[in-house]
């Protein structure tokens, strides 16, 4: 009948020591060995050896190129998806909402299946574009060459943009039109009203969309792996990816590659702090919460033209790379021209009836993502249920373990686990699936605390005290009130892991062994291997199942939600 | 049906003290409010008494069985109290419908099933939810979501209910209605209610005995509704009651007087002399005179306002400010409707002597 009050063990502080084990041992002590394999030295702390890494050829060369296409990068994703954004929202384009729609499809489309696509049409001698380019003119030198620098940001800036146009569109739709309305009774002119309020009202959104783009570009494997290495260009994630795969586990090249994710760590940490920022001055400024009709520009004479231009970026970005992607796996063998009679089905059936490589590939994308998403939705449940409604002693030590996931790039994480997984603690899960298992659930866990923590604040504490007052036990109010309340939170943390994490790089590409290829994974080597047209194909496939999956699951949230406003 | 007796309740939040010493019989069956200001401390009282908070000291009792006691290790959880809890934001859980909600606490109970139905139908038909069974909340008005709420507290047939304000998220007309089937559902059933309020309108209707509260968590007054309106304890409770007037006086020689004049308010003092006088009397109590005579307390009139059934009058009264209320049609009668800047003559009815010290509550000696 009685229980025991105050200091006892009890539910609180298991689930407690429970969600800070996890974090310590998933996410903390990856990111600790890395410190303290770049820091120490032979017992000492060693800042002498650090700054003689960096300041090395290679290392510098790859900082210098990371950070030069970082910037790039955000500067342009930036332009474009402001323009995009503002041309979707405020004026009188047409096909608007179709077109909204639209924007958003680059991002699922992998950045690396694009780098590759684009290397089959302007690498300069092979590339159709080019090839076609050079037969019209007669010339022979290439119209562009994708190699290098400006090859990789544009690329990027394809692929990355729609991080600043959600977040800006947003911004723009949400914008009480009445502060537009009031600055025009008051005299002001179009230009007046854009310059003075509307973009000090969305500053905030373009800043954090912009940071969004120059933490992802900073930690992107696959483009400069694609377009870069070939002719000398690396960056951090590259160099990183080098110094492991080269060195056979020496450990001055292990050491660099830690300093280089130190540099990554805390270039993240840096942008974070202050999008956190950013965000939190411009929440209450923007915006009168409800979506408001908003004044519409009149293009008048620049409509089609910008029409046009949105659609011929569509064309370019989306439709080119991915019809090549297919065309490429039909062909029989790569460099042949793109006719009816080079094609058949062979490379995708071998693809994904024969080949034990590919097939395993898909194999473990598939069973990684899925139990992946799956820990990594439960156990971010749990913390988040600590961190949002527990009061247990020590808890901030929880909330800082909980900021860690969201600063760590993949490249990061997968370093980590290996210093972690490799031996030195007795278990070594080396060149198995298991690493990639534990490197997923490290890097996919700050979606799931984001997804469920916002489910869990949505729950009042006062329907779980209704339920323990009406006679339930803890456990049958999480059954009965909790979980059925956070349930759409959850679920939608584990399309938020599964999805990403079926055409996951950056992370496995340094933890892959024999029989333990992702599909990102084989694509890459296979383009690395020259095998372009399985790799074509196999993109192909990720394709389709990328963007089924998506389909899919945009479907099943709008019902939801349609089922959901039928009630109310 | 249970008495609720708490004992030398301590509870401390940090360095904030809300319960020094309280102690608190809720009898057997009676309607009991904990009227207070915000922030005094009553939704603590009622959180410990569900088993939410646990006292840092003293023994809560229900129906005699010790539920909280730190110093016994004893702190029985909230799920074996046997309560019904209406909490001020209902709580009612969104998944559920109507018939969901409320047959939830029987079904815990593995209550057999067809005896769960009609015991979850008499209920929903006692709060005149008939008809919306099967609606979510999402679909009811806050009154009707409100009801769900009470119809769930009630349908386990708990030993006690706790209501946390559960009105005041309701308009007037809802709130009346709302109150008055409370009091009948407590008589129909005769469970123990506490309910926490600061709507002093509230706890004088619905109580049988009602604890005023100061801001610091002692309790002030207990008594009956009529007894704590007409003989309120201190200062600080007459003040809660109601719009109060009140005025700084001298006692010499058996009168009264406003302090540091000459002006006699009466020339009786009835109970005890306070240590520094002051009187409260209700605006209703402040009667009005035409063309004052010489000697007799007089006041300037500032401003008039006809609010329907009464007229309001503020007044300047030796630079304080007095507030006299008179039915409208006795004022229209007796011609005692004035302009601003008249001088009347005031004559203060059922004057009650307090102590200044306590304007605030309970004067501690520490």
């Amino acid at each position: 009948m009685t229980s025991a009050g105050g200091k006892k063990f009890g539910m609180a502080e298991f689930i407690f020591l429970l969600s800070v084990l996890i974090l310590v041992v998933i996410v903390a002590l990856p990111v600790i060995l890395i410190f303290w394999t770049s820091f120490i030295v032979d017992g000492h702390l060693n800042m002498k050896a650090v700054m003689d890494t960096i300041m090395q050829e290679e290392t510098f060369q790859a900082l210098k190129m990371s950070i030069m296409i970082a910037a790039c990068v955000t500067v342009t994703c930036t332009f474009v998806g402001t323009l995009f954004a503002w041309l979707v929202t405020r004026t009188d384009l047409p096909f608007k909402e179709t077109m909204k729609v639209l924007f958003t499809v680059p991002f699922m489309l992998p950045a690396f299946i694009g780098a590759l696509a684009w290397k089959m049409l302007l690498s300069p001698r092979a590339g159709y574009i080019n090839q076609l380019w050079m037969a019209i003119t007669g010339t022979r030198s290439a119209l562009f060459n994708i190699y290098g620098f400006w090859g990789i940001v544009i690329i990027e800036t394809m692929y990355l943009f729609p991080f600043v146009f959600i977040q800006v569109s947003g911004a723009l739709e949400r914008m009480d039109p009445t502060l537009e309305e009031s600055a025009r009774i008051s005299g002001a002119g179009l230009f007046t009203i854009t310059r003075k309020i509307t973009i000090p009202l969305i500053m905030p959104a373009v800043v954090a969309g912009a940071l969004l783009v120059c933490l992802y570009s900073l930690s992107h494997f696959g483009t400069p792996a694609i377009l870069g290495t070939e002719v000398g260009i690396y960056t951090i994630p590259t160099m990183i990816y080098e110094l492991i795969h080269q060195s056979a586990g020496s450990f001055t090249a292990i050491r660099a590659a830690t300093v280089l994710s130190v540099v990554l760590v805390l270039s993240a940490a840096i942008i974070l702090y202050a999008q956190n920022r950013v965000i939190k001055s411009g929440r209450f400024q923007i915006i009168a919460g409800k979506s408001v009709r908003p004044t519409v520009l009149k293009l008048r004479g620049l409509r089609m033209p910008l029409f046009i231009l949105c659609c011929v970026y569509l064309l370019i970005t989306v439709v080119m790379p991915t019809v090549t992607i297919f065309l490429v796996g039909f062909l029989n063998t790569y460099g042949l021209p793109l006719a009816l009679e080079n094609m058949s089905w062979e490379n995708y059936r071998y693809v994904l009836f024969e080949w034990k490589l590919t097939k395993d590939a898909i194999w473990n994308s598939a069973y990684l993502s899925l139990s992946a998403a799956f820990v990594t939705m439960i156990a971010g449940g749990i913390i988040s249920y600590v961190l949002v409604k527990l009061k247990v002693r020590g808890k901030w030590f929880l909330e800082f373990l909980g900021m860690l996931p969201f600063s760590l790039p993949g490249t990061v994480i997968a370093l980590g686990v290996i210093l972690t997984w490799s031996g030195r603690f007795g278990v070594n899960l080396y060149n198995t699936a298991w690493i990639i298992f534990v490197a997923y659930i490290a890097r996919y866990m700050a979606f799931s605390l984001k997804s469920n923590s916002a489910a869990l604040e949505q729950v009042h504490d006062s329907l779980v005290e209704a339920s323990r007052a009406s006679g339930a036990t803890p456990w049958q109010s999480l059954r009965d009130v909790v979980i059925p309340l956070i349930r759409p939170g959850m679920v939608a943390a584990f399309f938020l892991i599964f999805l990403p994490a079926l055409r996951e790089l950056t992370t496995s590409v340094l933890l892959y062994g024999p029989t333990t290829r992702t599909i990102g994974v084989a694509i890459y080597t296979l383009n690395e291997d020259g095998e372009t047209v399985y790799a074509c194909a196999l993109a192909g496939i990720a394709l389709l199942l990328i963007v089924g999956g998506e389909i899919l699951i945009k479907r099943f949230f709008e019902k939801k939600r349609r089922v959901d406003n039928g009630g109310a | 049906m249970a008495e609720v007796k708490l004992e030398h309740i301590r509870k401390a939040y940090g360095k904030k003290v809300v319960y020094k010493d309280l102690n608190l019989t809720i009898n057997d069956g009676e309607c009991f409010t904990l009227l207070g200001p915000s922030g005094c401390g009553k939704t603590v009282m009622l959180r410990m008494i569900a088993g939410f908070e646990s006292p840092d000291a003293g023994t809560i009792k229900i129906g005699g069985a010790t539920q909280s006691s730190p110093s016994e290790k004893i702190m029985v959880p909230p799920d074996e109290r046997s309560l019904g809890v209406v909490f001020q934001d209902y709580a009612v859980w969104p998944h559920m419908t109507v018939k969901e909600n409320i047959i939830y606490p029987l079904k815990i109970q593995k209550i057999d099933k067809e005896k769960a139905e009609s015991r979850t139908q008499e209920a929903i038909n006692s709060v005149n939810l008939t008809g919306l069974e099967n609606r979510l909340p999402s679909q009811l008005s806050g009154g009707q979501q409100q009801r769900v709420a009470l119809a769930r507290a009630l349908v386990a047939e708990p030993k006690i209910m706790l209501l946390d304000e559960p009105l005041t998220n309701l308009d007037a007309n809802l709130r009346e209605e709302m109150r008055f089937e409370i009091r009948a559902l407590q008589k129909r059933t005769g469970v123990t209610v506490l309910y926490v309020t600061h709507d002093q309108e509230i706890a004088l209707a619905i109580s049988d005995r009602l604890a005023v509260l100061d801001q610091h968590g002692n309790i002030c007054q207990i008594g009956a509704p009529a007894e704590v309106f007409e003989n309120p304890a201190n200062a600080f409770v007459f003040r809660f009651m109601g719009v109060s007037n009140m005025v700084p006086v001298d006692l010499r020689g058996g009168k009264i007087y406003v302090r540091g004049t000459n002006e006699i308010l009466s020339d009786k003092i009835i109970g005890e002399v306070p240590n520094n006088p002051i009187l409260g009397c209700r605006p209703s109590d402040v009667d009005l005179i035409r063309d004052p005579e010489p000697g007799m307390p007089a006041a300037v009139v500032k401003r008039v306002n006809l609010l329907g059934p009464i007229v309001d009058q503020r007044l300047d009264f030796a630079g304080m400010e007095l507030r006299s209320q008179i039915e409208t049609h006795k004022a229209v009668d007796g011609n005692l409707i004035f302009n601003e800047g008249d001088r009347v003559g005031i004559k203060l009815a059922n004057q009650l002597l307090f102590d200044s010290a306590t304007m605030e509550g309970v004067v501690e000696n520490d």
